[in-house]
This record gives C-alpha cells, sequence and structure tokens, in this order.
C-alpha cells in the first residue's frame, strides 16, 4: 500500500468522533500534566491503561500518544513562565524562555513555541511516514561507543551554552554528572555515594533538582530582588508574538525539527539531546550569539521544535522494530501488546488501520494542541501578572505536591530543599544551573553506554576511534571547544575593558 | 473545628489499623498491592491481572502501589516491613527473591522469613538467543563456539533474573561468557540485532517479534515455551538441572495469620482459573501456575538455592 493511500486510511480512522474525542482528551491531559511538575506522562499513561482495555486498540493508543507528546507542550509552558523545566527536554527552553517571560514578552514566547512545535510535528509525522525505514537502519547503525560519543559531545555543548566562561560551565557540567552517579552502579549494582541511606540507593531524581535548582532559587532571588519586581513584571504591548518574532523563528523551527528529527529516534538519549543540539546549532550560527540567554526568540523556537520533532520520531523504533525507547514508550509498547497488538516490523502490515490511524492522530493531535494552547496564553500571562507574594507559594506548594506524588515520602522534599539553597549558593556564586542539570541528566547515561562499549570490545578503548560516528562525535567535540572557548574570552575581556 | 475533626479522623483510623485482621470479615478496607517495580514491563500485567482478581473475587479495592528502584530491592524491603494485617501485600519475583539477596548487600532481606508465601501466579520462560549473524545452530556448536573463543563471546541481559540463567548456563555447560548488562531488555536488542553482542537471554515472548534478526538457541524452563514449540529445552539437550524461570507470585510480611493466608490463596488461585485470565497471560508468554502457599515456599527456597550455587561457582561477591 503506498504512503498516500495509507495516510488516506489513516486520516479515516483518526477522524472518527470517538477518535477525535480521544485525541482531545489524551492531548489536553498531557499538556495538564506536563504543565505540573512531578506527575509525568510515564505515571499518567500506566493509570490509564486499564481504561484502553474496553476500547478498540486504535483508540486507546491514540490517547495514550496524545498524553505523551501533549505533555511536551505543557512542559515548555511550565519552563517559560517559571522556569521549571517540566522534563528533561524543557530544559534548554528555560534559558531564554524565562527570559522572555521577564522581559514581558512571555505570550510571545509561548505561542513561538506552541507554532515551533506543531511544525515540528506535521514535518516529523511527515517523516515517519516517507523515512521510516531508513531511519530505523540509523538506529541499529548506533553502538554504545557512538552514544558514549555523542552524549560526551551535548555534555560539553551545554557546557559551552553558558554565559561565564567555559570552564566554568564545563565545571558545572562535571560537578552534574558527580551528583548524577549517587545511586546504584547500573552493572554492578554497588551502591555509589548513598552513604548507606535506601532512598538514596535509587540516585537522585531529576524533578528533584530541577524544582530546587530552578524553581526555588528562582523564587529566592526574585524575592530579594523585590523593589526591582514591581517594574519588569508588566507586560509590554500585545502578548503574541510580533512579526518579527515570526520571522526570526522560522528558519530556527525548521533547523530544529531537522535536528530534533534525527536525534529523536535515537532510544533513551533522542528528545534531551535533540533540544540541546538544536540550541546550540541555533546559538552557534547566529549572528549575535550574545542574544541568547537574553530572552532570544530563536532559543525557543529551535529548543522546543526540536524537542517535539523528537517526541514524534520517537514513535518509529517502537512501532516498526518493536524496540521502546524509553520507558514511556516501553509502557505504550505494553498497553498495544495487552491489547492484542505486537508492535513490530510486522504490525504496518497486519494491522495498517491502527499503525496509520495513530500516525495521522499524531497530526490532529498536534492541531488541536495548538488551538488549545494559543488562546491559553491570555490566560497564562494574566496568571504572570498575579502579585508574586501570591504567585510564588502557588508554585512551591504544586511543585512539591507533584514531586511527592512520585514517590509519597518526605525524603524527596528534604532532597528538593537542599537542592533549593545549593542552587541558590551557585546563582551567588554566578554558576550556571544548566549544565548541572544536563549534568545530571547525561552523566548516568554517558557512564552506562561508555562502560558498556568498554566491556562489548573487551577493555579496548579503540573503539572510541574505529566507529565513524564516534569518530565524528569526538571531533565535533574538540571543535566545539575550541570553538567557543575564545569568543568568550574575547567577550569578557571586551566586557571587563 | 476542622483539627478537631481531623484529629478524630487520625484516631479512628489508628484504631483501624492496629491489631490484626478479623479472619472472617477480611478484607474490611482496601489493600495495598506493592510492585517493586516502575509502571509498565512484565511486571504491570501480571499485577495488575493479579489485583483486579482480587478486587473482584474479595469485594474490596486491591490497589497497585509502584515503589521502583535499585532493581526492586526498594519496594520488596517497605513490603517486608510492612504490617502484616493482611492490608499490605508484595509482589514477589524471581529478580527480587532468587536473585537480589545474592547479588546485592542492600537487599537486607531473607526471602525465605522475611515474608508469608501466599502464592505462585505465572512463570515465564527465557530462552537463550544469537545474533542472526552468529554461525550456530543449535546449542552443541554453541558451546563449541564459546569454547574456542574463551570468553570473547557477549551475552546480554536486562534483568538479574536473566543473568542468573547466564550464569547458570555458563556454571552447567563448562564455557565463560563476558556478561554485558543492560537496564531493560529493549536497550539490548539493537545491539544484539546487529552483531555487537553475541547472544541475549531473554523472556520467550520478547524474542518472538524479533525473530529472523535473532535465533533462539534453546529455553531454560522445564517444558517447551508455548510461544517458541521449536525451540528445545536445555533439559531435552542433555542438562537436567538447567531449569530458569521468571516467575511472579504474591507474598505478604512475615506473620500472617493462617485464615488470611488461605482466603487470599483461594481467591487467587479462583482468578487464575478463569479461562480469561489465562488467555492474557498466554498471550503475553506467560504460563500460569497456581500453587498452595506451601508448595510456593518450597518454590522460593528451591530457587534461593539454585540461585546460590550458580553465584558461588561463579565467584560473583555481593556489592
Amino acid at each position: 500500500m503506498d504512503a498516500f493511500h495509507a495516510l488516506g486510511l489513516g486520516f479515516q480512522v483518526a477522524s472518527s468522533p470517538l477518535n477525535l474525542l480521544y485525541c482531545f482528551i489524551g492531548v489536553s491531559l498531557g499538556t495538564l500534566i506536563g504543565i505540573l511538575p512531578g506527575v509525568g506522562p510515564l505515571l499518567t499513561i500506566a493509570m490509564l491503561i486499564p481504561l484502553t482495555f474496553g476500547m478498540p486498540p486504535e483508540s486507546g493508543v491514540i490517547m495514550l500518544a496524545g498524553i505523551y507528546y501533549g505533555a511536551s507542550y505543557g512542559g515548555s509552558t511550565a519552563a517559560i513562565l517559571v522556569n521549571i523545566p517540566g522534563e528533561p527536554s524543557s530544559v534548554v527552553t528555560c534559558i531564554d524562555g524565562y527570559q522572555m517571560a521577564r522581559q514581558g514578552r512571555g505570550g510571545a514566547a509561548l505561542a513561538i513555541a506552541a507554532i515551533g512545535s506543531f511544525v515540528a510535528g506535521t514535518i516529523g509525522t511527515a517523516l515517519i511516514v516517507f523515512f521510516a525505514p531508513i531511519l530505523q537502519k540509523w538506529v541499529i547503525n548506533f553502538g554504545p561507543e557512538d552514544y558514549a560519543t555523542l552524549i560526551l559531545m551535548a555534555l560539553i555543548a551545554t557546557a559551552t551554552l553558558v554565559q561565564g566562561s567555559v570552564l566554568n560551565g564545563i565545571g558545572m557540567a562535571l560537578l552534574g554528572v558527580l551528583v548524577g552517579l549517587v545511586g546504584m552502579d547500573p552493572m554492578t549494582g554497588a551502591s555509589r555515594f548513598t552513604f548507606g541511606s535506601l532512598e538514596l540507593m535509587e540516585g537522585i531524581d531529576f524533578v528533584v533538582v530541577a524544582i530546587g535548582v530552578f524553581a526555588i532559587a528562582e523564587i529566592v532571588q526574585n524575592l530579594n530582588e523585590a523593589q526591582d519586581r514591581q517594574n519588569n513584571v508588566a507586560p509590554t504591548g500585545s502578548i503574541w508574538p510580533r512579526l518579527a518574532d515570526l520571522k526570526a523563528s522560522w528558519l530556527p523551527i525548521l533547523r530544529g525539527t531537522g535536528i530534533g528529527a534525527l536525534f529523536g529516534i535515537l532510544p533513551g538519549t533522542g528528545p534531551t539531546i535533540s533540544s540541546i543540539a538544536a540550541y546550540f546549532f541555533e546559538r552557534r550560527i547566529a549572528r549575535d550569539p550574545s542574544r541568547f540567554g537574553r530572552g532570544a526568540i530563536e532559543g525557543v523556537a529551535s529548543a522546543e521544535s526540536a524537542n517535539n520533532a523528537a517526541a514524534q520520531t520517537a514513535f518509529i523504533p517502537t512501532m516498526t522494530m518493536g524496540i521502546p525507547g524509553s520507558a514511556t514508550m516501553a509502557m505504550l509498547l505494553g498497553a498495544l501488546m495487552m491489547n492484542g497488538v505486537n508492535p513490530g516490523p510486522n504490525m504496518i502490515n497486519e494491522r495498517p488501520e491502527l499503525f496509520w490511524g495513530l500516525i495521522a492522530s499524531m497530526w490532529i493531535g498536534n492541531l488541536m494542541l495548538l488551538v488549545l494552547n494559543l488562546p491559553l496564553i491570555g490566560i497564562w500571562v494574566k496568571i504572570l501578572s498575579v502579585p508574586y507574594r501570591w504567585l510564588f507559594p502557588g508554585i512551591l506548594v504544586f511543585s512539591a505536591l507533584g514531586l511527592f506524588s512520585l514517590n509519597l515520602r518526605a525524603f524527596d522534599l528534604y532532597l528538593m530543599l537542599g537542592f533549593g539553597v545549593a542552587g541558590h549558593l551557585l546563582s551567588r556564586l554566578r554558576c550556571e544551573p544548566v549544565p548541572f542539570i544536563i549534568g545530571i541528566i547525561l552523566g548516568p547515561m554517558l557512564e552506562e553506554h561508555f562502560r558498556r562499549a568498554m566491556v562489548i570490545s573487551h577493555g579496548d578503548p579503540s573503539v572510541f576511534i574505529k566507529s565513524w560516528l564516534s569518530l565524528l562525535f569526538l571531533g565535533l567535540t574538540v571543535a566545539i571547544v575550541l570553538l567557543m572557548a575564545p569568543r568568550k574570552r574575547l567577550r569578557a575581556e571586551a566586557a571587563a575593558a | 473545628m476542622f483539627t478537631r475533626r481531623l484529629a478524630v479522623m487520625v484516631l479512628a483510623a489508628s484504631a483501624a489499623l492496629t491489631g490484626a485482621a478479623q479472619a472472617a470479615d477480611y478484607p474490611t478496607r482496601p489493600v495495598q498491592y506493592i510492585v517493586p517495580f516502575g509502571a509498565g514491563g512484565a511486571a504491570e500485567l501480571a499485577s495488575r491481572v493479579v489485583s483486579e482478581g482480587f478486587t473482584e473475587i474479595l469485594g474490596q479495592p486491591f490497589v497497585i502501589e509502584n515503589r521502583p528502584g535499585a532493581n526492586g530491592i526498594i519496594g520488596t524491603v517497605f513490603g517486608a516491613k510492612a504490617a502484616p494485617d493482611g492490608y499490605t501485600l508484595l509482589q514477589a519475583n524471581g529478580a527480587t527473591f532468587s536473585v537480589n539477596p545474592l547479588l546485592y548487600k542492600a537487599a537486607t532481606y531473607d526471602p525465605t522469613k522475611d515474608f508469608t508465601p501466599i502464592g505462585l501466579v505465572a512463570r515465564q520462560p527465557y530462552v537463550i538467543a544469537v545474533s542472526a549473524g552468529l554461525p550456530v545452530n543449535n546449542l552443541a556448536e554453541l558451546i563449541a563456539l564459546a569454547k574456542q573463543k574463551n570468553g570473547a563471546l557477549t551475552y546480554a541481559t536486562g534483568s538479574t533474573s536473566h543473568q542468573l540463567a547466564g550464569e547458570l548456563f555458563q556454571k552447567e555447560a563448562g564455557i565463560k561468557l563476558t556478561h554485558v548488562p543492560y537496564n531493560a531488555t529493549n536497550l539490548a536488542l539493537p545491539d544484539v540485532i546487529s552483531g555487537r553482542v553475541d547472544l541475549i537471554v531473554t523472556a520467550a515472548y520478547t524474542a518472538v517479534p524479533q525473530l529472523g534478526k535473532i535465533r533462539p538457541i534453546a529455553a531454560t524452563s522445564a517444558e517447551r515455551a508455548k510461544l517458541l514449540p521449536d525451540v528445545p529445552t536445555f533439559k531435552e539437550l542433555g542438562y537436567p538441572n538447567f531449569v530458569v524461570e521468571g516467575w511472579f507470585g504474591v507474598s505478604a510480611p512475615a506473620g500472617l495469620p493462617p485464615e488470611v493466608v488461605k482466603t487470599l490463596n483461594t481467591a487467587l488461585n479462583k482468578h487464575l482459573q478463569q479461562p480469561k485470565v489465562k488467555e492474557t497471560f498466554d498471550k503475553a508468554g506467560f504460563e500460569v501456575t497456581p500453587s498452595t502457599p506451601e508448595e510456593f515456599a518450597g518454590f522460593i527456597k528451591h530457587e534461593l538455592e539454585t540461585g546460590k550455587s550458580v553465584v558461588e561457582a561463579a565467584g560473583i561477591e555481593p556489592q
């Protein structure tokens, strides 16, 4: 069945009133939980799977998938408005998105994020349709040594994104890696840095650090500057993006989509790395990179498009090979299997209406999210103008609730407070939190893949040079450090002069 | 006013919590069913079916509570420490009961003493499969190749119970392999498919969609896996001591009153006999195995001893 014929079938399935309703429920729910820190798409999907047993499998999957990519829309809302990354892939959005919100351009940031995500979703869907087989091969070609060097590259790239010195950034990234190592050794099970505590054996959760270092530290800082805040909050002019914003964003959106689609397929690492790579690339080729970190719309546009494109292409290995790329994907896979569908190479042939129906509904879901989110922007911006003394306790309460709902234990909250203090110290010392949290996320992944590569090669480190992909990423890493460092020094010197 | 009501509620709740459940009325309120893994994965299906069965038959909601972490140790420790009043149950499985106490110092529980076994739910056969590109077609050829390569062949696992099967394989066949652990089987598949890793120990269920890219060589269960009827078992191929399976069961903290155990076990087995339940499990590659509490206790002991001998032979120290 050729692609257009198949898509036609898909749209037929996806536009049935029942499936449209489920799609709508899914994306709305997804957006909601994406905004709240703590509860994520994984938990929600897990809780709703039993509901899907009574439905036809297409409807169930459409709803669950809607939750999944809806959550990344919600995550960016929180990142932009209150500097809390709802998901690891929203961390990069915080950098420029939140700055834009502080400058009263939060509405524009949200709108561009939504538009960018929609475009990325559309193109991502098209990519799945036409390029799934080729993209599949891409996954198989990636060995642990390639993952390891790719993650290293992303880590270094993040370290160089900071406002301060590159050395500072790398230091923070390494500190993040160190914190990320807390817990059980993934290969031998030995406890590291746990001080005998059972809770720490699981490692330190991303949400804990995100709320502590980003939200709490930010709130403390804002309260410190209480006098100045009054002047900054009032949104000036229209909340919609200006034409200039749209013009500036459309290319970053396309570039971000491309990068995101490519990296999103890689299991595990995809979405986080996509947004980092896209943001970094955008900044590198910008005419005036100093705007990044101070509210550059291109930063938001590229990061958001990348992570939505990645969310779409993450379906490819799951659906076509039966290999889920993340825990959330594994859940979706499980949901399908429990409904009697066997994802894998045969699924496209055996259940075309399900596969193409899902693809078509992803596009419809993205459209729904755009239509849903744009009007909501007005409401979000109004929330921002609430006097801060009411706003920040609300943020704290919701964050704490969300975090507590993960494991139902007070230990997480104490840890969050600890990171809040640490985050405040970091901002006082002008150390950047973004490389720190990225280090926490990517550090364990880097270790896992590096050690696995070494085990498979029986201890031979030349495996990192023998693979052309790995060599490429290593080369890019060196290039990044060389390219970014001198510019920083020059700028720092210019600023000091 | 509100605090007074709250205090009364708290007092009432704590009064209800103290004291063992009256066997005749058990259960009189919702029961917590602890699953020591995150949502999703094989544990999900087993726990869901069980909790739904209990809810249906015993009339009170049996609620799943996921407590993941440390390969299942965190949830299991929590289950061991809970009050033995029948209102906290724990999902027991091969990884947490037979393997973790041998491999991890942090697993401070004793599977034979700290829990009251209630009943087995299902068993899941594993297979040892090779990458399609590896030039072996049966077990004899695989063992010969392994001996020739002397430790250079790699095998992937997605959980500690797979690792147990792998270690037992090495012990029984007298070969050495290099172990490559993964956090989950799905992460291992691309590496095995591409041939970077030579073998994989995985559930028969996971192997089926990948047939053609990986080639199952032998099944580790006592009988051939229903989903892969053409794959011979180790027993058939001349290794009668080699029986390892993934398994799930229901247990509770030690000291549960025998009447409550009987109530739960009867309800569990009744649910497992239903054709609808059998079908669900069959599709997922599980073989339903109802049992009495005593049989389950014996089973746990046997699994633990098998594990001990393997771990000692392999010289693995608890971390």
